[in-house]
């Protein structure tokens, strides 16, 4: 909801788009338009060819004229004189009958391949950006995630691309095409007949004027239309958001007069948009039809003094009509550009997110085995200045697989989520193959203890070593790779249930059928119609709480993790479901490092050690029994969370 | 439950409705419009007699000069202002509609928004309304006129040569169904790329919100792959619709060329064979280009029209929906409200389910008097407060107010005599002072600082750059959860109910305000009913009666002190709470003394008169709740509205009236 409201309010908050050209947007565009540039250039070089074929047919029709008049097909342009003649045996009328259709079908074939490759050019170019766009987004830090709302991040990949790829079909080639026509015809006019040209142009200056005034106020009262429908439909969102608070409040009529006031600002917008753009289109029109008897009426007089002919009148007057058009969507493009522009501004902005910090190069290679605890106290509080520190840069590809589990070392660490201190100088090691609890308060800092451990985020202070190495130093795939991250809410994604098991990795089928044992995903699966490949409809809503965390357990282990990092969910299931899950757990936690934030009593009595996080510190730590006796922070949360279990088991 | 639909209205008697509104604009553009006919039609003959005068004496070429001059200037008044008048009386309806849903939505109960997502809801007022406005506008007007225009042409074309005439205008009506045909060809192909685009939406939004298992089990290489197959899905579909658009584009454009040409040729031979002079030529000419662009829209307008009626018939659906919750015929008498709330044996079920939430309430709430509603999580607690306003739909004779059904209580004297803090704390994004002077618009800022002050937020807001001035949410700050809801109680404090509902408003507050805040009910609150469901012990221990929801049921009834002596899930609340504040020292009152126990310091607060007031000077460390300290601060400075330093018995000041 509330991302639908932010949504709503930064469209609200869209005023002024200000420019239609951004050169340096261009120029940042410009490495995804290079790869089809020679489209770009195809349509730059068809653009003069394309403005001589327009004017064409009208000079036939004027020798036609001719021909009808004075009995010679004679043509207005030299040129243009031997096409006008008669071939492939035709009459003269059948010939340019043939001629006119024949250039007119070529235009428009060229017309379509122009715009085929706009269009194409955009797409293919907005497919690119909305590709490096997306591996960009992936790379970002989880700390962008806690932030940015997600119905804005999926605006920029796709409305935003979307109105950029409008920029290629409606826009910046297409202007300079029309703009070429004008001088194009322009240059036609006067070689032809100058003094006819100059009368015909005498309205030009006035409608000029009158065009750009109008113009501009179109733009105005459309950008105001658009400013204030962004406006409205955000008062709308949110009123039906908080509809229960207006009703509670009883405020629906106050808050209809509001929202009554801003759709009758939004519809006065409108109308002013209207009132200047009928202005705009029946001062084209006025100027077109007046322009036409100017023609007339000084063509006569040239024509009585056999200056011109007929054909020529009709070839100034097709002209001057072609050559008012393109004022007519002159501000439709403008809009064009304008809103793709301010998309094309923020998809950049979105490009400029740091990402997360690269892998160091060559960091695999330089395990840290013995000299780690001595490297990450060199530099304490920071990254060690070089990577090859601690001295041990002889040992490639050393961190070997150990059977049993990772071993995993907390050294002095301090994190904070902003100004909100989360972690504070916390120290602990586990061996490989232990299994270990966290237990403390909501808030003590236990999941967050799991996702540095992780890499998601990087620490402000101290240093986390895995299996010896300094988790800054082994590349962060290779880091994940061993390690299997039971979150506690169970993120399923769009796709059958192999794949959310699987997680689109290679694994074998055996693989997947023992996770599946393990776990009881199997007996799930068997009743499931499809059975691995049913659908994981929205994000799984046809799954149960237990189901879930049964699959998200299966997931682990198809994983075949050397670290299993658990955060044990809270909410509570069914008794038979219970079960399952203890089994399942049990399971999961073999023959592996597994630290476990633990909410389960089953759970912290089937590990080797707990540590009890308060306050963002460990504050006692030893197994149950022994926790038990000192009657400390662990027994009277033993008693807050844990002990209705024992009486219920 | 939404009510029945009345007999739906057809989508064209909607439309009827809505245009006799305004019958003047009608006819006046009706008018226009025909006079914009008429001069349409008289540009190509001006044209024609032009050219046929060129040979003919000087007077009467310059008469037929200034005759065209004429025609362009009427051609242009009446285009500009028949298109004035038309587009604006749509503009005008496309207005009413959108305050007709408005107010609808207004008027619909919350089991309404239970059931349509606000996406839905948003979609019928964005993209509905615009098929709508595109209908209204362009689409009425050619739908009119284009007829009209081409039947014009073709008379006068049909006097000047019939057989022309047929040869030059056969290809006009193809070409509408051509574009027509186009057009329904392109709507499909545009609703396939908006389905891709939503596809790659979806994979957008799983990967920001699963940004934790996408990085952890490192799957970005494979939601790469994922993604870019939905991504060149999209540039075909989208490319699809590009290559349609301009195959039309450049198809239709060929038939005002095919027209054009066989005038050339066809009628060059009757010129020729004497039948025709030139200038009869021009007059077709003028025609097809004049008819190209009209004719070429219809088809659009015809795919318009249809996709405007579909959703003015969507929208209707919406607006058809009767609202269940309004005053009735037999509505009572009452312009006020005591507080006496009565449920008798209540059962409630929300529509579309199949299980009751609520089950058998027989509960008296006296006027005047605080229950306390306690229960495991979706036992009922907010479905049985949430009644009380009558937002959702109950039964005849199940709720009473003051011995009246609620059903017959009028829903203006009901809703202005409750004030209700809901759980999620919702504020507007407008200036915290709005949103605190929510139900009394007119408060001077006076009051609206009291209020603040009384729900222990006022100097927290003070901080804010532009203080009480500060924009709520996106545009302006985030307020914690505990600010959120401590704004949400002083939108509910400044009105002066006869009934309040703090349905777990106190949950992200820290203890020591909440006590603050309950004392300073407790003292305002005598006349008036209070309904607290809370999830702590500590905010309905002092109740006069306390209620323990499970499960839709009531299994536990009676004071403090007797649920306590029950042992029931009153009493195993009670007692894990009293362990969670040896755990958590800020939690409770640490008794002036040392070594006494959380317990016996929060019976200390129970006692009436005892001085609970250093509660919570001690810092809460709890990260998350930053209000805390600040309110510790706050509670020191003097004239900060009594409650605060005062214990939870002394009577504070009367509110600001």
């Amino acid at each position: 909801m509330s991302e639908e409201r932010s949504e709503a309010v930064e469209l609200g908050r869209e005023r002024d788009l200000g420019k239609v050209y951004d050169s340096e947007l261009i120029a940042r565009l410009w490495p995804f338009m290079r790869p089809y540039r020679a489209w770009i250039g195809f349509n730059f070089a068809l653009i003069p060819a394309r403005a001589v074929l327009e004017l064409m047919p009208a000079l036939v029709v004027g020798a036609a004229l001719n021909y009808l008049t004075e009995g010679v097909a004679s043509s207005e342009v030299g040129w243009m004189a031997p096409f006008v003649v008669p071939r492939l045996g035709l009459p003269p009328l059948a010939w340019m009958f043939v001629l006119v259709l024949g250039i007119s079908a070529f235009t428009l074939g060229m017309d379509w391949l122009r715009a085929f490759t706009m269009i194409s050019l955009g797409q293919r170019t907005v497919r690119d950006v909305r590709r490096t766009l997306f591996d960009h987004v992936q790379r970002l830090p989880m700390r962008f995630f806690d932030r940015y709302p997600v119905g804005r991040l999926v605006t920029r990949l796709t409305n935003d691309l979307e109105n950029l790829a409008e920029m290629f079909s409606a826009g910046v080639i297409a202007m300079v095409a029309d703009l070429f026509v004008m001088v194009v015809i322009l240059s036609m006019l006067f070689a032809i007949e100058p003094r006819l040209a100059l009368a015909a142009l005498a309205v030009v200056p006035f409608l000029a004027v009158a065009a750009t005034i109008f113009r501009y106020k179109v733009r105005e009262a459309y950008r105001e239309v658009r400013v204030k429908i962004a406006r409205l439909n955000a008062h709308l969102q949110e009123t039906i958001t908080g509809m229960k608070v207006v009703q509670l409040f009883a405020r629906e009529r106050r808050n209809f007069e509001e929202f009554e006031r801003e759709n009758a600002s939004h519809r006065d917008s409108w109308l002013r948009s209207i009132r200047y753009d009928a202005l705009l289109f029946s001062t084209v029109d006025l100027a077109t039809n007046l322009t036409r008897a100017l023609i007339f009426w000084y063509g006569a007089r040239l024509m009585g003094a056999d200056e011109i002919t007929l054909g020529t009148m009709y070839v100034f007057s097709d002209y001057m009509s072609r050559f008012f058009r393109p004022l007519m969507d002159l501000s439709a493009k403008y809009s064009v550009m304008q809103s793709s522009m301010a998309s094309a501004e923020r998809v950049f902005q979105l490009l400029d997110e740091p990402r997360e910090p690269e892998d160091r190069a060559g960091e695999s290679a330089v395990a840290v085995a013995s000299g780690a605890s001595a490297a990450g106290a060199e530099v304490p509080g920071g990254r060690r200045s070089a990577p090859d520190a601690g001295g041990d840069a002889g040992t490639p590809g050393s961190a070997p697989a150990e059977p049993g589990g990772c071993e995993v070392e907390f050294d002095g660490v301090t994190f904070a989520y902003g100004a909100e201190t989360v972690l504070r100088d916390v120290s602990f090691r586990v061996a490989a193959g232990e299994r270990v609890a966290i237990v403390g308060h909501t808030g003590s800092g236990k999941t967050t203890t799991l996702k540095l451990l992780a890499r998601l985020y990087e620490l402000q202070d101290g240093s986390i070593r895995v299996d010896g190495q300094d988790i800054r130093d082994i590349p962060k795939a290779e880091l994940r790779r061993r390690m299997a991250f039971v979150l506690q809410d169970v993120f399923l994604f769009d796709g059958d249930l192999r794949y959310n098991v699987a997680l689109g990795r290679d694994v074998a089928d055996d693989v997947i059928d023992e996770a599946a044992r393990a776990t009881h995903v199997d007996a799930l699966v068997e009743r499931l119609p499809g059975g691995w490949e049913h659908k994981v409809s929205e994000r799984g809503v046809n799954f149960s709480t237990g189901q879930r965390q049964l699959l998200s357990f299966a997931r682990a282990l198809a994983r075949e993790p050397r670290l299993l990092l658990l955060d044990e969910a809270t909410a509570n299931v069914d008794t038979e479901t219970e079960a399952l899950i203890q089994d399942a757990l049990h399971s999961l936690m073999e023959g592996k490092t597994s630290i476990v934030v633990a909410h389960r009593l089953s759970t912290i009595k089937d590990v080797d050690r707990i540590y009890v996080f308060h306050h963002g510190a460990i504050r006692e730590h030893g197994t149950h029994e022994e926790l038990l006796d000192r009657r400390g922070v662990y027994w009277r949360l033993y008693q807050l969370q844990y002990a209705q279990q024992e009486t219920a088991a | 439950m939404d009510g029945e639909p009345e007999a739906s209205q057809k989508p064209l008697a909607r439309l009827f409705a809505y245009m006799r509104l305004a019958p003047g604009a009608y006819v006046l553009g009706g008018v226009l419009t025909l006079l914009y006919v008429a001069f349409f039609q008289l540009i190509p003959i001006a044209g024609r007699n032009i050219v046929a005068a060129l040979e003919g004496p000087p007077e009467q070429f310059q008469r037929e000069v200034w005759f065209l001059v004429v025609a362009a200037l009427g051609l242009a008044v009446t285009r500009l202002f028949s298109r004035i008048v038309m587009f604006n009386v749509g503009r005008e309806i496309e207005f009413r509609i959108r305050n007709d849903y408005f107010t609808h939505l207004q008027s619909l109960p919350q089991s309404f928004y239970l059931a349509h997502r606000t996406g839905d809801l948003m979609s019928r007022a964005v993209n509905d309304i615009n098929s709508i406005r595109l209908f209204l506008g362009m689409g009425l007007l050619n739908l009119l006129q284009t007829p009209v225009l081409f039947l014009g042409a073709l008379v006068v074309m049909l006097r000047v040569d019939a057989v022309l005439t047929l040869w030059s205008m056969a290809s006009f009506p193809v070409f509408v169904l051509v574009t027509r045909h186009y057009s329904r060809f392109m709507f499909q192909a545009n609703l396939a790329g908006q389905e891709q685009l939503g596809k790659v939406s979806t994979v957008v939004q799983e990967n920001a919100s699963g940004a934790l298992v996408v990085k952890s089990y490192d799957l970005a290489d494979l939601e790469r792959d994922r993604f870019e197959e939905q991504n060149q899905e999209l540039f075909r579909r989208m490319m699809r619709v590009g290559v349609m658009q301009t195959t039309m584009f450049a198809s239709v454009g060929l038939v005002p060329s095919i027209s054009a040409a066989l005038v050339l040729w066809l009628g060059g031979r009757r010129v020729q064979a004497g039948l025709l002079g030139v200038e009869d030529l021009w007059l077709f000419w003028g025609y097809i280009a004049m008819l190209t662009f009209p004719i070429m829209m219809l088809g659009f307008v015809v795919a318009i029209t249809q996709r405007g009626l579909a959703a003015l018939e969507r929208l209707g659906s919406v607006l058809d929906i009767v609202p269940s919750i309004r005053d009735r015929e037999d509505v009572a008498a009452v312009s006020r409200v005591a507080g006496r709330v009565e449920f008798r044996n209540l059962t409630f079920t929300y529509p579309g389910s199949y299980l009751p939430a609520l089950k058998n309430i027989d509960l008296t709430v006296e006027a005047g008097s605080t229950v306390g509603i306690v229960g495991p999580v979706g036992s009922g607690k907010t479905t049985l407060v949430s009644l009380v306003p009558r937002i959702l739909e109950v039964d005849d004779g199940e709720i009473l107010i003051d011995g009246v059904d609620l059903n017959r209580m009028p829903v203006q004297v009901l809703r202005s005599s409750i004030a209700m803090v809901p759980q999620d704390s919702f504020l507007f994004s407008i200036s915290v002072a709005e949103n605190i002077r929510y139900g009394v618009p007119d408060a001077s800022l006076r009051e609206v600082r009291a209020a603040a002050s009384r729900a222990q937020v006022e100097r927290e807001i003070e901080e804010f750059e532009d203080g009480f001035e500060t924009v709520v949410g996106e545009r302006g700050v985030t307020l914690s959860g505990g600010q959120r809801q401590r704004v949400a109680l002083a939108r509910a404090m400044i009105l002066r109910p006869s009934i309040l509902i703090l349905d777990d408003s106190l949950s992200s507050v820290d203890h020591g305000t909440e006590e603050a805040i309950l004392g300073d009910i407790e003292g305002k609150r005598r006349g008036r009913t209070c309904f607290i469901v809370a999830h702590r012990i500590s905010a309905v221990r002092g109740a006069d009666q306390i209620v323990v929801l499970e499960d839709g049921r009531i299994t536990e009834s009676g004071t403090h002190r007797e649920l306590v002596e029950l042992g029931g899930f009153y009493a195993s609340l009670h007692r894990r709470q009293e362990l969670l504040s040896e755990l958590e020292p800020g939690w409770s009152v640490p008794a002036p003394g040392a070594g006494r126990s959380a317990g016996a310091a929060s019976s200390v607060r129970t006692a009436p008169g005892a001085g609970g007031a250093p509660a919570s000077r001690e810092r809460r460390l709890v990260p998350g709740d930053g209000g805390a300290a600040v309110s510790d601060q706050r509670r020191l400075v003097p004239g900060d509205g009594g409650a605060a330093t005062s214990g939870r018995r002394r009577p504070a000041p009367e509110e600001p009236s």
